[in-house]
């Protein structure tokens, strides 16, 4: 299944594992804004765009257990956030370190996303 | 006699990536000296933003103009200038608001000054010294950085965290 097709149908699980598929091939970023990860960046903006265009509601977002995450990656995560909300979407971050869940929690992001140990754990019932 | 001090300097062109350099160097001393974990994760991710103050703000992402990280470590404490060439920081900085940003009251920005004052219990800003414009950020070693073991990745538990 390609990324930019709408899922097969409209079991939650469905929607939930196109954003997994996606996630795993596009979004596994890890917030660097380097030149490079500027480009990594938009795409991931780009990709969420697509995926959201697609009607997709459950996403799931994977971080690399190393990631670096400056302030300028949360704004879009932030920013990804607040775009899901008005679109009625839920969105569940999966493995952030306990560093950036904690970062998470003094910006006030997990009154707005979900956080999970794992992308099982996250998908379970999703 | 005073104690003893030693120094580390870094010049960094202002150009985004290269924080992560200051980051590693920080994040080094302090793991020598034998900080927290967690502490030295605070550190780093501190640093880093200031480092990109600089650049972005100071420097105007200009890699000619180095932005320079200094470390001092104490026998008990570790301070971090990052100098730039820039006027400073303004004294009143609206706060990063989420729920205004939600409704759209505020902008998705400001979250860099956020953290570095969030994350380390000693910061000044605006210091004026020889190397310019400086944050400064302090560390110390508190009992706390012994008595706990390194930090494990949450990964090891399961559900929602």
């Amino acid at each position: 299944m390609k990324e930019e097709e709408a899922p097969s149908g409209t079991e939650a699980e469905d929607k939930g594992r196109l954003a997994h598929q996606w996630e795993r091939r596009n979004h596994r970023h890890d917030g660097d804004l380097t030149p490079e990860a500027r480009e990594a960046r938009e795409a991931v903006e780009a990709a969420y765009q697509r995926v959201a265009a697609s009607g997709v509601r459950k996403l799931v977002m994977t971080f690399k257990p190393d990631a670096y995450i400056s302030s300028g990656g949360i704004a879009v995560i932030i920013n990804i956030a607040i775009a899901g909300t008005k679109k009625g979407q839920t969105i569940r971050l999966v493995q952030p370190s306990e560093h950036f869940q904690k970062i998470f929690t003094m910006v006030g992001l997990r009154q707005y996303v979900e956080i999970f140990a794992n992308e099982g754990d996250a998908l379970a019932g999703f | 006699m005073a104690a003893e001090q030693r120094t580390i300097e870094l010049q960094l062109p202002s150009r985004l990536g290269y924080e992560r350099v200051a980051m590693e160097a920080v994040g080094a001393a302090a793991k020598l000296m034998g900080f927290h974990a967690a502490r030295v994760e605070d550190l780093r991710t501190a640093v880093s933003e200031a480092c990109i103050n600089a650049m972005e703000h100071a420097h105007q992402f200009n890699a000619a103009t180095k932005v320079v990280v200094a470390l001092t470590l104490g026998d008990t404490s570790l301070q971090i200038d990052v100098a730039d060439k820039g006027k400073g920081t303004p004294d009143r900085i609206q706060p990063p608001d989420l729920t205004k940003m939600f409704s759209g009251e505020q902008q998705v920005r400001g979250w860099g000054m956020f953290l570095i004052k969030a994350l380390l219990d000693e910061v000044q800003f605006n210091v004026r010294s020889d190397l310019g414009n400086v944050t400064r950020m302090v560390i110390r070693l508190e009992p706390s950085d012994e008595e706990h073991p390194p930090t494990r990745w949450a990964g090891a538990s399961r559900g929602r965290v």
